[in-house]
């Protein structure tokens, strides 16, 4: 017997049984490297003279550890030369796609994968706002983008959906709190484990999110939202309450790994139709977390 | 708000570099590096303080090994060692 909210999602996941047998085993540990303060072959031959083997992924500068190793007892972790981190989870940035000078916002940024990574794609320059509005979870985030290297990140301390200076970005990231059941396994019994227990309405959270957000950009600006979870209500409703309150449009884009399109309807309510834009991971495919990434243009 | 990464820190009356600008920076250096092998990396990770005979004046120095640059240390006469690697690093990985 499949738990909820799982068994809801039958209507979609495509190879269901694949999915449910994936879910029973251990997701594989990633890395990604870092460039910024070595080059590819320096970080790969440390790793190995500790025995740390690495497999090619699609996903540029991500691997897959060959065996599953405590990452964080490596020379190459506290020389700042790799950030263990989900293949999926470098899919956001890659929509995004942030350019050397840019100025970008990360409005949920802790513990700062996404905010290192694309610190990464943007040489260390233009600069990025990395903000959480848990001060708790700063430490962790400012402890990354010291151990990597990286200059060119300020970090601060908003609520994401107060967040100031409208208008401004050229790029904002939304990796919204969410149920995170992308990342969900099941024990021998198929009971859940870690399932997040919480009396949090999240979609009402994204959605106040996503609103910001479109708002902090600049026109001709790009954001992505992106969420850890397959369920329908904090991904493809989010992103019509977006378009049915702003006039932001959603853009195509290939991803470097399996995916499948958006949904329009889901439990008998409808999305908008531009929703088959969205992507959706599902970790069978992946052999990752399951992932959601929208991105969306605000017109000039 | 600041951007950027802490360059220096005041310990006493001396400024030390830090750990984390050394790692992204330190390969610019063109002197006061110190290039230690494994073996005696190794040592100066566990045991905190090694003996070497340095021609260069007391101080910060950066310290390598191999193509790795790993952090600071304290050179001090007569040719002693000290290690100024943050403590988690050590723990970690000895």
């Amino acid at each position: 017997m499949i738990p909820n909210p799982l068994a809801d999602y039958m209507e979609f996941i495509p190879d269901w049984e694949a999915y449910i047998s994936h879910l029973r085993r251990p997701l594989p540990a990633y890395l990604r490297i870092n460039t910024l303060k070595a080059s590819s072959d320096v970080v790969f031959s440390t790793l190995n003279s500790e025995g740390v083997r690495l497999e090619a992924t699609a996903v540029k500068d991500f691997f897959r550890l060959g065996a599953a190793g405590q990452t964080k007892a490596t020379i190459g972790y506290h020389l700042g030369y790799i950030y263990p981190q989900a293949l999926s989870s470098g899919l956001p940035v890659l929509a995004l796609a942030p350019r050397a000078g840019d100025m970008v916002l990360d409005l949920c940024a802790a513990p700062g994968g996404k905010s290192t990574h694309m610190a990464q794609l943007m040489g260390d320059s233009g600069i990025i706002i990395a903000n959480d509005r848990k001060f708790g979870r700063l430490t962790a985030l400012m402890a990354n983008v010291k151990r990597l290297g990286i200059t060119n990140t300020v970090i601060t301390c908003y609520k994401g959906e107060h967040f100031p200076i409208s208008g401004s970005f050229d790029k904002v990231l939304v990796d919204a709190p969410c149920s995170g059941d992308g990342k969900f396994r099941l024990d021998q019994n198929d009971e859940l484990l870690h399932l997040k227990r919480g009396r949090t309405f999240l979609p009402a959270i994204q959605k106040a999110l996503i609103q910001r957000a479109f708002d902090l950009l600049r026109p001709g600006g790009i954001m992505v939202y992106s969420t850890c979870t397959l369920n329908p209500q904090e991904n493809e409703e989010v992103v019509s309450h977006l378009l049915k309150k702003r006039a932001g449009e959603l853009l195509p884009w290939i991803p470097p790994i399996d995916w499948e399109p958006g949904l329009t309807s889901f439990k008998g309510r409808n999305y908008h139709e531009s929703c088959v834009l969205c992507r959706r991971f599902y970790p069978h495919k992946i052999d990752s977390v399951g992932f959601f990434v929208a991105k969306i243009l605000r017109p000039t | 708000m600041r951007c950027g990464l802490p360059f220096v820190r005041r310990t006493g009356l001396y400024l030390k570099p830090t750990t984390v600008m050394v790692q992204r920076f330190g390969d610019l250096a063109d002197k006061n590096v110190v290039d230690l092998e494994p073996l005696g990396m190794k040592r100066l990770l566990s045991d905190g303080e090694i003996d070497v005979d340095l021609d260069i004046d007391p101080g910060y120095v950066i310290v390598r090994s191999g193509k790795n640059i790993w952090g600071v240390s304290l050179y001090l006469l007569p040719g002693r060692l000290l290690s100024r690697f943050p403590k988690g690093m050590r723990q970690a990985i000895v």
